[in-house]
């Protein structure tokens, strides 16, 4: 009994920081309807275990468990991609920020901007 | 003609790498790549201008800011691309120099398998010849050595070209640029010299497996 408590109380913390970000990410609505069915269905699962264990069963998984871990398992996979994919984006953009800086402090030196007058 | 070198942590040779491209060609671009080593420094000691990356970065990444540094002077007609390890010779510049000046290709490639490689370790043999097959199939053009870093392009090339990848995958993407926008190209015989310096800074074969996986993942995701 006392875990299920647990369990609901921790998905229920998690939904509500779902619902309070705030900010300019794109399809928000979205993201918070979907957090919003993950929680009633994590909710359920945890009331009602044998749901998962028919789920289960009618996709040709022996125990509910089991279900739940393959599942985990993919999402596992997915997130890290995203996030890859996400860290390399912002590592672009970082780049060529970097590189912007570098062209106007070299622009600005001096020693360049002599060296420059000598060629031309 | 801007004559860029990409540089990280070369201060034992860079001063020579580029006393010997200016003797020739005098506008040079060191792109000091976070270097820890007294690089920058020895670039200052030269006429070469200096811009330093506030971070590493890493080649590819290098490239593309003295590219763009020198596309910023409109007098500047063609972009070199050389190594700082004092493996290229000045010489083949200037003979990559006189086949664009003819005006029928936008961009010359070095190979130093139709020209003579001296000192080469079997080992770097095998995977260039591996980097040669892999690139040809993939980019689409036909090549002997896809991974020299010497190369000479028009400025129209230098502002289509928009170098991503931060390590070593530039070379193949440079290819890869060439076949998809029917570029003008042709490889032209260089000489490298490999020496203990050079071959404890070059590409290892774990690089390698980056350059390949990098190429790869780029065309399934971006």
């Amino acid at each position: 009994m006392i875990i299920r408590i647990m369990l609901i109380l921790s998905i229920a913390v998690l939904l509500a920081w779902v619902l309070r970000q705030r900010g300019s990410i794109v399809g928000e609505a979205r993201t918070k309807l979907i957090a919003i069915a993950l929680f009633m269905a994590a909710v359920l699962a945890v009331l009602f275990p044998e749901i998962t264990n028919d789920i289960a069963n009618s996709v040709g998984v022996g125990r509910g468990a089991d279900l739940l871990l393959y599942g985990l398992a993919v999402t596992f996979l997915a997130s890290q991609v995203i996030y890859n994919r996400q860290r390399n984006d912002d590592q672009r953009k970082l780049y060529k920020l970097a590189r912007k800086l570098a062209i106007i402090e070299a622009n600005q030196l001096g020693r360049n901007q002599e060296l420059h007058q000598e060629k031309s | 003609m801007c004559v860029v070198i990409p540089v990280w942590n070369e201060g034992k040779v860079i001063r020579k790498t580029i006393n010997d491209v200016l003797k020739i060609y005098p506008f040079v671009v060191c792109v000091n790549d976070g270097s820890t080593d007294n690089t920058a420094a020895e670039i200052l000691k030269t006429k070469a201008v200096l811009i330093n990356h506030p971070l590493n970065m890493r080649q590819g990444s290098a490239l593309q800011t003295g590219i763009e540094y020198g596309l910023q002077f409109t007098s500047v007609e063609y972009f070199v691309t050389f190594d700082a390890d004092g493996q290229h010779q000045i010489s083949d510049v200037v003979a990559m120099h006189k086949v664009l000046n003819k005006g029928q290709h936008d961009i010359v490639l070095g190979s130093r398998f139709l020209g003579k490689s001296i000192n080469m370790p079997r080992i770097k043999k095998i995977l260039f010849k591996a980097a040669v097959l892999f690139t040809n199939i993939f980019s689409g053009i036909k090549l002997t050595d896809t991974h020299n870093g010497l190369r000479m392009f028009n400025r129209r090339f230098a502002e289509n070209l928009n170098l991503i990848f931060p390590g070593m995958a530039h070379a193949s993407e440079i290819l890869d640029k060439v076949g998809r926008g029917k570029w003008r190209y042709k490889e032209v015989p260089v000489t490298i010299h490999y020496n203990d310096y050079t071959n404890t800074k070059g590409q290892s074969v774990l690089n390698m497996i980056n350059v390949v996986s990098d190429l790869l993942l780029s065309r399934v995701s971006r």
